[in-house]
């Protein structure tokens, strides 16, 4: 019977496998080609920028990954967002798009080749200078099925797969788009993994700023041991706006004052700046140290004040309701300062009888009512 | 004589007091925690190590392995493919034969299973993330009849035409490898989808995988088939010959980002 079950499984398995078939690949890939005609041709990040009434390039690499010749169509789309989800746009094209060419387009690549392809931004004369982020869209093109006479094909579905590259695509001065960024200044804080400096850099170009760098550390008094290099890397500052990279410091670096030399490295623009600083891995200075202490006596004095008052007024009330319940220990008072207080406050005593309600709630009160003679018992041990 | 403060002065001042005492307490004791979170936003250094690579091993790169053109074939009521079907205005139900589909991260193609970590690199350069969804180029499948002189199925007929709607849509059915696409940090798509007149053309989510948690050799699969019913009762502008239908174009897009707030736009609430 087990022997019957296992060749059904086996028999079984085989069936299953036979029916499933693997997907055919589908692959292509892209590379920048990187350069050193602008600092940001010497990035692998695809970004073409042309002058207005000037004409610019990028190339890539397009790989067949497949064992059949690929004809990728090239194109550039912008995007949209719908109910908060944004997606490729196909409708509407880039506003590059009318001044970008393609050397060749659909590519031809042979089956497991590679193809260089340039493209190319030509503006006209007075272009309006602008920037945006598009995506390249590298697609394959859908196959004719192979229609047998035996009818066995009925009904197909074409597949297209397509990859989209983000590409930026400026059109205006080179040097509004060249590497252009300030070393700002240095800070010093302790972050969860310990004392580490924020080394603050201004990007004031138009493009996104990868850097890279270093700071060294040299006691500003005695000169000697340089401390460092304190290495950071992949970091990216915005196009114009100012970011720190957190760069963490060893315990050699104590409280105070240091020669820092840092240096910042982007698209092979180096820039250097030397800072004296008093370095402090506490951002309170002594000034705010003592302002927020005397803030702090203070608040404790206001506290002290308060706590006074709120009690003052806490036996003001329990005197005031002290009529209805006194009547049971009207000779009992040992203290001295209720028994100054009582003469005092005796219109309230007086007022009681006249006010019917309170008389009536004397009763509801059971609670103090039973204190009462255990205090008389207290008193009379 | 002194006048009273009002009754609620102390109960304010207690509360000012405290705040105060509070806040004062904190900046000298946690100063510098405190002037941390007023900072502006910046980027955090991230350690690299370098060294002399003896061997350099392929840029890491988004794969797919689709199928090039789904087949529906005609089958019976168990599921077996039916090889000499003839149309005689009944209705037919035409299926995809299943296939492996294989989403991931390598530097090489064609792989079932996922590779070692080490088989492909970044370069230093940020991982890259994807958004893969697909939509349709139409609601019909136009049906094409054979030229009798070239033999090819090039004879357009509308009256074999078939419509996808909601009596009759095209089924799409995609069982993912859960433990293998979710323990890869993918994220998943509808796994039962009717594509149809009103819906074929959104962008249907398929897998995504955030820049975030992209490494070297993230691996995702899913087996897919199709389904579709030839209605009953088409009327054919030609007869006694062979048809075949072509259907909507379905468009496989892969968006690369190395930002994970575009990857959660693209993917989506």
């Amino acid at each position: 019977m087990g022997r019957r079950l296992w060749i059904v499984f086996w028999v079984a398995a085989f069936v299953a496998l036979g029916n499933l078939h693997y997907a055919s690949a589908n692959d292509f890939n892209l590379r920048v080609v990187t350069d050193d005609r602008h600092d940001w041709t010497k990035s692998a990040t695809l970004k073409v920028i042309a002058e207005p009434g000037g004409e610019d390039y990028r190339e890539v690499i397009l790989t067949n990954g497949t064992n059949k010749v690929l004809a990728l169509n090239l194109d550039l789309a912008n995007t949209k967002t719908t109910d908060g989800k944004t997606s490729i746009d196909d409708d509407n094209d880039a506003i590059s798009a009318q001044f970008m060419t393609f050397s060749e387009n659909p590519v031809v690549i042979p089956a497991g080749s590679v193809k260089k392809v340039r493209l190319i931004v030509k503006t006209p004369v007075g272009t309006t200078p602008f920037s945006e982020t598009p995506y390249l869209l590298l697609s394959t093109q859908p196959k004719k099925p192979q229609i047998t006479q035996d009818g066995k094909i009925r009904a197909y579905l074409p597949v297209v797969n397509r990859v989209a590259f983000p590409i930026f695509v400026g059109v205006g001065k080179y040097s509004d788009f060249a590497t252009n960024f300030e070393i700002d200044d240095v800070q010093f804080y302790v972050s969860p993994q310990g004392n580490a400096a924020k080394l603050w850099i201004q990007n004031n170009g138009r493009l996104d700023l990868p850097i890279k760098g270093l700071l060294k550390f040299q006691d500003a008094a005695f000169a000697g041991q340089v401390f460092g290099p304190y290495k950071f890397d992949n970091a990216k500052v915005l196009p114009q706006s100012r970011a720190f990279v957190s760069i963490p410091l060893p315990s050699d670096i104590t409280e105070t004052t240091w020669r820092i030399f840092a240096e910042v490295d982007s698209n092979d623009v180096v820039k250097t700046k030397i800072f004296v600083k008093d370095v402090s891995f506490s951002s309170v200075s002594i000034l705010e140290r003592v302002i927020f202490g005397l803030i702090f006596v203070l608040s404790l004095v206001v506290l002290y004040w308060s706590y006074r008052q709120l009690r003052r007024g806490k036996n003001r009330n329990s005197d005031n309701q002290a009529p209805d319940l006194s009547t049971e220990v009207i000779d009992a008072p040992a203290k001295k300062a209720p028994a100054k207080k009582a003469p005092a406050k005796k219109a309230p005593a007086k007022k009681a009888p006249a006010k019917k309600a309170p008389a009536k709630k004397a009763p509801a009160k059971k609670a103090p009512a039973k204190k009462a003679p255990a205090k008389g018992r207290k008193r009379n041990a | 004589m002194l006048k009273s403060p009002p009754r609620w002065l102390p109960k304010i001042s207690l509360v000012l007091g405290l705040l105060f005492a509070s806040f004062s307490m904190q900046s000298l004791i946690f100063g510098s925690a405190l002037a941390e979170s007023q900072q502006q936003d910046g980027e955090s250094s991230r350690e690299s190590d370098s060294g002399a690579e003896v061997e350099v091993p392929p840029w890491c790169n988004w794969v797919l392995n689709l199928v090039d053109n789904i087949n529906l074939e005609p089958v019976d009521a168990e599921g077996n493919v039916i090889g000499d079907f003839i149309y005689d205005g009944s209705q037919q139900r035409v299926t995809s034969t299943i296939s492996l589909e294989t989403y991931y991260l390598s530097g090489r193609e064609g792989l079932t299973e996922r590779a070692l970590a080490t088989k492909c690199s970044w370069f230093q350069t940020d991982p890259v993330g994807a958004v893969i969804n697909f939509t349709l180029s139409k609601g019909v499948f136009e049906a094409f009849g054979r030229d009798v002189v070239s033999g090819e199925l090039t004879v357009r007929d509308t009256g074999m035409d078939i419509a996808l709607d909601s009596d009759n849509p095209l089924q799409l059915t995609r069982t993912f490898n859960q433990g293998q696409c979710q323990g890869d940090d993918f994220q998943l798509g509808a796994e039962e989808i009717d594509l149809k007149g009103d819906n074929y053309d959104s962008d249907f989510p398929l897998v995504g995988l955030s820049p975030e948690y992209a490494r070297t050799n993230n691996f995702c699969s899913a087996n897919v088939r199709y389904s579709l019913v030839i209605p009953a009762n088409l009327t054919p502008e030609i007869s006694n010959t062979l048809y075949a239908w072509r259907g909507p174009t379905i468009t496989f897009t892969s968006i690369l980002t190395t930002d994970p707030a575009t990857y959660a736009g693209f993917w989506g609430p």
